[in-house]
């Protein structure tokens, strides 16, 4: 028969040495990454953007206005808009997060992180 | 074989994957009301597909592995399906793995950690792929303590139903 224990005491160390190590990775992994920006226009979206693929965007609403995205996170780069809001907001990066460019009535928005896997796992 | 020594062979293996089955069940209905975070689920399936790999053999654990994906195929959809398989498959070499590397100085405990962890390791290296994205991995953590924790209660649910699951065992001459 089997001599494998079901318990051996040196497990305990090993078994708080994972969690502490999980705890760790929790504290530094950024939380709520998104995964994609939405092009809102007059609060409709009119575009959805993976954050995975480099790109620059300009909306067909206005030509005028230039979208960056790298790294995974997304800017105003251009705008002809007086107040320069939405370029001033600068990267976004966490699910959530939005830039607005109010005389152009144009948004975008970080979505995606945790809803993305949500119901996948 | 002696005569008849199959057919109980068989309706226990039978008996092993609708265990299987009927914890799957159990185990969705029981994260939905404890509102676990997704991927945060105990895996009790896993208990009866480790007591196999332990007592019964190599063989009949990949079977009942390839079966329960088969089974989230068809009740919960081909995502579901393939992470199931992925997450199972993956456990389960991870555990050979170790029981070759440490022989028999790891324990049942241990083994059981590792399968969880590997087992949703598994899964969510598939569902990256699935939605072709590499934000999912921001949730590793999340899922490698929740790996230590639920294969903590599977391993000591694991030794608690040993006997029982054992039991008939003596009947098909292992």
């Amino acid at each position: 028969m089997e001599k494998r224990n079901f318990f051996n005491k040196k497990d305990i160390v090993i078994i708080t040495l994972i969690i502490l190590a999980g705890i760790f990775l929790m504290y530094f992994m950024p939380e709520g990454r998104g995964s994609r920006a939405l092009i809102i226009y007059n609060g409709k979206e009119i575009d959805s953007l993976p954050l995975d693929k480099d790109m620059i965007y300009h909306p067909d609403v206005n030509e005028n206005v230039e979208i960056e995205i790298k790294d995974g996170r997304v800017r105003f780069v251009r705008s002809d808009c007086p107040d320069k809001i939405c370029v001033n907001t600068g990267w976004l990066e966490k699910a959530g997060q939005s830039a607005v460019c109010l005389p152009n009535r144009l948004s975008v928005t970080v979505s995606g992180g945790k809803d993305d896997i949500e119901g996948e796992i | 074989m002696k005569y008849g020594t199959k057919a109980k062979y068989i309706s226990y293996m039978a008996i092993m994957l609708a265990l299987i089955v009927v914890l799957s069940i159990f185990e969705g209905a029981l994260c939905a009301a404890l509102l676990l975070p997704p991927g945060v689920k105990p895996g009790l399936g896993n208990i009866v597909i480790m007591f196999a790999l332990f007592f019964i053999g190599k063989k009949q654990a990949f079977c009942l592995n390839v079966l329960k994906g088969l089974f989230a195929l068809i009740t919960r959809g081909v995502t579901a399906g393939i992470l199931s398989l992925c997450g199972g498959l993956l456990s389960m070499c991870v555990i050979i793995l170790l029981m070759l590397i440490f022989k028999e100085k790891i324990s049942y405990m241990l083994l059981s950690i590792a399968g969880a962890i590997a087992h949703n390791m598994g899964q969510l290296v598939m569902a990256s792929i699935i939605i072709n994205s590499s934000f999912a991995l921001y949730y590793f953590p999340v899922l490698i303590v929740s790996g230590a924790v639920m294969g903590s209660l599977t391993g000591i649910l694991l030794k608690t139903l040993m006997p029982v699951l054992k039991y008939p065992l003596k009947e098909v001459g292992k």
